[in-house]
């Protein structure tokens, strides 16, 4: 039995004398039951899924020029050490200080970066951004940062002897 | 007198044992390290990783150690997890007793992080 997600712009209940329009999905189940429903007519589905493989392919090619287009702009950006001088301010609070410790919502020192490896540095603050790795204030501090910043801060800190 | 002393150096005793539970078993961590291969990527030295994206371990702190590698086994499935290809796989296998005598251990090499403004 098919079955296929319905998206319709609906017009829910008046608040404050605006009307809220949201989409609302519903799956909508082809049986012989309700061969019936307007939707269930082949040709409007043919047509609907013509169009929703065009629209597919739109998005997908998107996404592929997209990445391709970043991951050429990653690799072009380089850190520069010196330009990190005045991006570091909120770094040096917890990790310029000996012994910091992280206090939320786990305790513990807040790891050395002094020495480690840029690469590395960079695919942290990458993976905070990304949500690949969480901490609430990394989070907040890596979503700030561009790629240049983030190249920038790590060469500074792999610098550091 | 003498049963004094007795309670006395009892209660030392669990103290100390207590001190190296929390603390991590370094010899027990050297093999762990060992067993679980973290040399091939981190380097025999953990300090000279193999590739400039893994990181250097070698005199991390003990508790950022052990932290780090219990956000690996949780993964993406809670907060304050980590994702990453070859660490939650290398993660999950560990016992969190592994992961104390891990981190004391690395903790104990020498290495060349250092803490600057």
């Amino acid at each position: 039995m098919a079955r296929f997600l319905r998206q319709d712009w609906v017009k829910s209940n008046e608040q404050g004398g605006r009307f809220i329009f949201g989409l609302q999905s519903t799956f909508v189940q082809f049986s012989p039951r309700n061969s019936h429903h307007p939707y269930s007519n082949s040709f409007f589905i043919m047509k609907n899924l013509s169009v929703l493989v065009a629209v597919a392919a739109f998005v997908l090619s998107a996404f592929v020029v997209t990445s391709v287009v970043n991951v050429a702009a990653a690799a072009d950006v380089v850190g520069n050490a010196k330009a990190a001088d005045n991006k570091v301010a909120m770094c040096i609070g917890c990790h310029g200080i000996p012994g910091y410790k992280a206090t939320f919502p786990e305790v513990y020192q807040v790891p050395k970066l002094g020495g480690q490896n840029a690469k590395y540095l960079e695919n942290a603050l990458h993976a905070y951004k990304k949500g690949d790795r969480t901490h609430p204030t990394m989070d907040g501090i890596a979503k700030s940062l561009s790629d240049q910043d983030i190249a920038d801060l790590a060469a500074y800190y792999a610098q550091q002897k | 007198m003498k049963k004094l002393l007795l309670i006395v150096s009892a209660v030392i005793s669990l103290i100390l044992a207590a001190n190296s539970w929390a603390g991590g078993d370094i010899k027990a961590g050297k093999l762990a390290v060992e067993k679980f291969g973290c040399v091939a990527c981190h380097g025999a030295d953990l300090n000279t990783s193999i590739d400039p994206s893994y990181p250097k371990l070698a005199g991390q702190h003990q508790d950022y150690l052990a932290h780090a590698l219990v956000a690996y086994q949780r993964g993406s499935e809670v907060r304050n997890g980590r994702v990453n290809a070859i660490m939650n796989g290398q993660a999950k296998a560990l016992s969190s007793k592994d992961i104390q005598n891990m981190a004391a251990y690395i903790h104990s090499l020498p290495g060349n992080l250092v803490v600057q403004k």
